[in-house]
């Protein structure tokens, strides 16, 4: 940073000026995101807003802290902690106690992120890393969280007989009705409306898919986010659910998918570089929910998705590193 | 069809589902100290998928034809497979010198390496004893299977290492805290990489 001027090198006019800075991208993410968790805020009332509000807290707190024991200038201006704490609680179920999310928001940002040096460093996303630390450390006081009262509406037919499925979301009842071959005709073109404007079964992040399109498109337009990740990864999970013999539209609008096409998969650091290994990526993260939804053990998985496709992001980068002009290989 | 689906369900299941490296934690020795060159993993990774596959041809022979029919295989297979897999990778090594120094070069300081690498035992045992690892999977090896079982184990591994050697040339240029440069950063890295490998669990049963 402090090397004499004269060992700078200056390249050729035209020098254009973009006025685009780390912190005014991280504001217009979090611009698109806040009608989607504003709107789970309204649906799902005080819970919502503890998880939000434990899940930032948690994440400010963590990376000031870490700053001021490592004794580097403070880093809470960039909006980077605020995102992923924001991130974090939109992937977390309403009901999750206080002190998960709060116990997320640290590994998130101490694991996920200060020990590789900061923002711009990390290789993974943050707050995908603090979701996996939490749901994997503390998966029954999860799973056993009462859902909302009006989950009866939407249980299957046959529900009288299963005490299990109260908590169930959309998505663990289309895998039960799946299981047991149709049997239980939950129908999955029913569920289109409640998914994309109010589902209240889930993460605050699955309550509207709609908002999160939306927002999603807005960040497209300007140029934030790259298309290539979000078409990869809904197309791929759209046509591979298709081949499977399920409802296509269900199985995108259901689940973490549109918060993860549109907010996570497309994080800079943790996303390639290049466009074409870009949609590789995103196709990868497609392929690999689809299995882990059709064959895997868990309802869900986009989560470990992404986390592992941000895992391989640099050996795809490095399959397609463009050629080096001027220079015979191998000299 | 059947048995080719099969084989096909073994391969992803020893490669990915049941990863010798991120699920499973062996040979972390050289997960950690290989892949901090991008070259060497490459290098690497291939020699283990060579040596890998002698190693289980030889020893599912040496269990089927030598230690059961003797009725001593149950408590002399690790020293025997040990005996096995270093001596054929010493013949190797000599017989690379003399025969092809080309690959020899690009090989032959990966081989000594090899010789103590625990996953090369460990993909032996699982071929000769079926269960070893506990894999859900209905099998009873035959040596295609066992053969098809350790290219699984083999290329899990190098697809790992590379994985890893990728991921550690940018931490190389990261700022990392002074106190965790070097080990204990591979190591918080590999955990999180292993975090997303609890994705795959129990995917097709496996």
């Amino acid at each position: 940073m402090s090397e004499p001027l004269s060992k700078r090198i200056v390249g050729p006019a035209p020098h254009i000026h973009a006025k685009d800075s780390c912190s005014g991208i991280m504001l217009w993410v979090l611009g698109a995101l806040a009608p989607a968790a504003l709107w789970a805020v309204v649906s799902m009332g005080a819970p919502a807003i503890i998880t939000l509000v434990a899940c930032i807290a948690s994440a400010l707190a963590a990376e000031a802290a870490w700053n001021a024991i490592a004794r580097k200038p403070q880093t809470l201006m960039d909006g980077s902690a605020l995102l992923t704490g924001l991130l974090l609680a939109m992937c977390m179920p309403p009901r999750t106690p206080w002190w998960i999310s709060v116990a997320g928001g640290l590994v998130a940002i101490v694991l996920g992120k200060m020990v590789f040096g900061g923002l711009g460093w990390n290789l993974f996303n943050p707050a995908l890393v603090g979701r996996a630390f939490v749901t994997l450390s503390w998966a029954g006081v999860i799973s056993a969280q009462t859902n909302f009262g009006w989950f009866r509406a939407l249980s299957l037919p046959a529900a009288g007989e299963y005490d299990a499925i109260s908590g169930a979301t959309r998505l663990a009842l289309a895998a039960a009705d799946r299981a047991a071959s149709g049997a239980y005709g939950y129908d999955l073109a029913a569920q289109y409306q409640p998914l994309l404007f109010r589902n209240l079964e889930g993460s605050l992040g699955e309550v509207s898919a709609a908002l999160l399109i939306l927002g999603g498109l807005v960040l497209i337009a300007r140029g934030i986010i790259d298309w290539r990740i979000p078409v990869g990864y809904i197309g791929t999970m759209g046509l591979l659910s298709w081949a499977f013999g399920s409802d296509p539209i269900f199985n995108v609008l259901a689940g973490g998918v549109m918060l993860g096409a549109f907010f996570m998969a497309t994080d800079y650091v943790t996303s390639p570089m290049n466009k074409n290994a870009r949609l590789v990526f995103g196709v990868g993260c497609g392929v690999f929910n689809v299995v882990g939804r059709f064959f895997g053990s868990m309802p869900e998985v986009t989560t470990y998705a992404i986390l592992f496709m941000n895992g391989l992001a640099p050996l795809v980068d490095r399959l397609f590193r463009p050629r080096t002009f001027g220079w015979v290989k191998g000299e | 069809m059947h048995t080719i689906a099969n084989l096909g369900l073994l391969f992803i299941g020893a490669a990915l589902i049941n990863n010798i490296l991120l699920t499973r934690f062996i040979a972390l020795c050289s997960f950690i100290g290989i892949s901090n060159d991008w070259q060497t993993s490459v290098g690497m990774s291939l020699s283990v998928i060579f040596v890998m596959m002698m190693a289980s041809t030889a020893t599912w022979v040496v269990w089927n034809y030598l230690l059961l029919p003797l009725g001593v295989g149950e408590f002399l297979y690790i020293p025997a497979f040990i005996l096995i897999i270093a001596a054929l990778v010493q013949f190797v090594e000599m017989y690379l010198r003399k025969y092809s120094p080309m690959l020899y070069r690009a090989m032959g300081i990966y081989l000594p390496l090899i010789t103590t690498n625990c996953a090369v035992l460990a993909a032996a045992t699982e071929v000769a004893k079926p269960g070893f690892f506990k894999m859900a999977i209905e099998y009873n090896y035959t040596f295609g299977e066992g053969l098809v079982y350790t290219l699984g184990v083999a290329a899990g591994y190098g697809f790992a290492l590379l994985c890893f050697a990728a991921m550690r040339e940018r931490l190389d240029i990261a700022p990392v805290p002074e106190s965790l440069k070097g080990n204990p950063m591979s190591f918080i890295t590999a955990g999180l990489l292993s975090l997303a490998y609890v994705g795959l669990a129990g995917w097709f049963g496996l």
